[in-house]
């Protein structure tokens, strides 16, 4: 016996046979755009440019990421060299920090805090500091 | 007591091989073809294709940006072991909440079957979703309307409850070509198989 139901899984297979050659044919897929009237050279370019978008902000992500860990080393580096030579580590650090702004002039780094020490290391270039301080030590 | 299964969400590297691997400009037509579908023959939107294009647009790069960026729009690997399923699945959701959002003139119907039933057919394997006399009954009526000897064929198929394309192609040995064209031409007559079931009550 019909049911209503019959009527509406007809059509309900008509669209699932749509979606399926929309999903696994990709020819099918480019002739339905055209179809429509949609001009696909240009939108497969411009879906080019969003992945290339997309794929440079995943770049960025990870370099931050990892330029945070570099920085949070750095720092504990910092520190662990002062308790061992304050002066050395001091004069290390502000050597390194004229060479990008001459003319500021700066404090002893015991009455630094954490934060402003991070903020001095964001502007230096922390692989280098890293290098100088496990010269100083040895 | 039932034990609710966990969760396995795909780890970065499996992400970022997808991000890098695949081809995108063929992913993203599929998509694009598929929002296009959708908006017109489910929602029957009447937009032009200039608004159809860029809510289309701005759909799937909202989506690949909850996917890489935002990371918020996890990828389970149990739900869709394929990477195109879910992104399919996501962006199906993603315009079903935004219509949802926006718009008022949307069916309460439409939005009820794309969030409930995913366009599932409740088939068991190959048995018939038509009954015989309805099946006669479109069958004729797609005749009258100069359905020709293949699309038939296809129709018969359908009914039969052989609802997808690689079947009904090995079923009638059809290549993808003449599949593709004998069902451009049977999905033209959709509207006469939906008036013919209003007309009969269905």
């Amino acid at each position: 016996m019909d049911t209503k139901d019959d009527g509406k899984k007809l059509l309900i297979s008509f669209d699932n046979i749509e979606l399926d050659l929309l999903k696994n044919y990709p020819d099918y897929s480019v002739q339905f755009l055209n179809e429509e009237g949609f001009d696909v050279d240009a939108e497969g370019i411009f879906g080019i440019q969003q992945i290339k978008k997309i794929k440079f902000m995943t770049q960025a992500v990870y370099n931050k990421s990892k330029d945070e860990s570099l920085l949070t080393l750095a720092l504990a580096k910092v520190k662990e060299a002062i308790q061992d030579n304050l002066e050395k580590t001091t004069e290390t650090l502000i050597e390194l920090l004229q060479t990008k702004t001459p003319s500021v002039q700066y404090r002893k780094l015991e009455n630094w805090t954490d934060e402003e020490i991070k903020n001095v290391l964001e502007d230096i270039d922390v692989i280098k500091l890293m290098e100088e301080l496990d010269k100083d030590k040895s | 007591m039932q034990v609710k299964p966990t969760k396995n969400i795909a780890p970065e590297n499996l992400l970022l091989e997808q991000l890098h691997n695949r081809d995108w400009k063929e992913l993203w037509l599929k998509l694009f073809g598929r929002c296009a579908w959708i908006l017109r023959k489910r929602y029957e939107v009447k937009w032009a294709n200039q608004k159809l294009q860029s809510f289309s647009r701005q759909i799937i790069a909202e989506v690949i940006n909850k996917i890489f960026i935002e990371k918020v729009r996890n990828w389970n690997l149990t739900a869709y072991p394929d990477f195109e399923d879910f992104i399919i699945g996501a962006v199906d959701s993603h315009i079903n909440n935004t219509l949802n959002k926006k718009s008022k003139e949307v069916p309460t119907e439409v939005i009820e079957y794309f969030a409930h039933k995913k366009g599932e057919v409740d088939t068991d394997g190959s048995q018939a979703i038509v009954a015989s006399e309805l099946k006669e009954k479109i069958f004729d009526e797609l005749k009258a309307h100069e359905a020709d000897d293949d699309e038939l064929l296809v129709f018969e198929c359908i009914a039969d409850g052989i609802h997808k394309p690689k079947d009904i192609k090995i079923e009638l040995g059809l290549s993808d070509e003449d599949f593709h064209n004998i069902w451009r031409r049977l999905k033209r007559k959709r509207e006469v198989i939906k008036s013919k079931l209003a007309e009969d009550g269905y």
